[in-house]
């Protein structure tokens, strides 16, 4: 098994034991049944009293043989709204950039990252039009916007 | 004692651990076996938080928990994470 399969199993591991409330991650299951440890589907709820609050959001995680030399790809669904989402839906975050990646940083850390981002953008640095100009001069509308992106990712039912 | 003794073990079901989580960041242990219906574990956490069962979901690994199913059934493991949702009811049901 190589290195970063090996992680990626640990990883699985130790997510399972210790997973906050309300978040998935697993790898990918073929069609045929089998198991692709290098695609990742999970979910990230958004925070209470935010409002991102009862979304359940979904992120897939893109992993190479090099990992965890390198950060994987973690995306969400296109044309997402959020000014630090680039509209074909990979997520600028700077502990998933090359610069500030470090190894050690587990799927958990990655999975807590990306929600703490939702409600605490960094719109100095926006990767979409959109979210930045509703950021930047309509928070109101902003906000309306997210809360009803929140209602299309419902929570497992 | 020698390994091979000859004595034969009583067989023991494995006992398993599963934890179940709560938005509160409150959490309950559970000793079962592989094989106890997740609808006993359901109605044993019910009782623990004194609400009824109805209004409580079980989800894993992204997908909701039936009473008639098993740990055992969706492949958990020893130490699993469930979490616990409120039921929500949105409308529309008739």
């Amino acid at each position: 098994m190589s290195r970063a399969r090996e992680r990626l199993t640990e990883e699985r591991k130790s997510f399972r034991r210790d997973k906050p409330f309300g978040f998935v991650a697993k790898p990918e299951q073929r069609a045929d049944g089998s198991t692709n440890m290098m695609l990742w589907k999970c979910l990230v709820p958004g925070k209470e009293n935010t409002a991102w609050q009862g979304g359940s959001y979904p992120v897939t995680i893109r992993f190479t043989e090099d990992y965890p030399a390198v950060p994987p790809q973690c995306s969400l669904p296109p044309g997402f709204l959020h000014p630090n989402v680039y509209p074909e839906g990979n997520i600028c975050l700077s502990i998933l950039n090359p610069d500030g990646w470090r190894p050690s940083i587990t799927l958990k850390q990655m999975l807590l990252g990306i929600q703490e981002l939702l409600d605490d953008p960094n719109n100095g640095d926006a990767a979409q039009n959109e979210a930045y100009e509703l950021y930047e001069y309509n928070k109101t509308k902003y906000r309306l916007k997210v809360r009803q992106q929140a209602l299309r990712y419902p929570p497992p039912q | 004692m020698a390994e091979d003794s000859g004595e034969t073990k009583p067989k023991v079901e494995q006992a398993f651990q599963i934890v179940v989580k709560d938005q509160t960041g409150g959490e309950v242990h559970f000793k079962v076996k592989p094989t106890t219906k997740f609808g006993k574990i359901m109605a044993s956490y019910a009782a623990n938080k004194s609400v009824d069962q109805k209004s409580i979901k079980f989800i894993f690994d992204g997908s909701r928990l039936h009473e008639n199913q098993t740990p055992e059934g969706v492949g958990m493991e020893s130490d699993d994470c469930i979490d616990a949702m409120i039921e929500q009811m949105g409308g529309g049901k008739w």
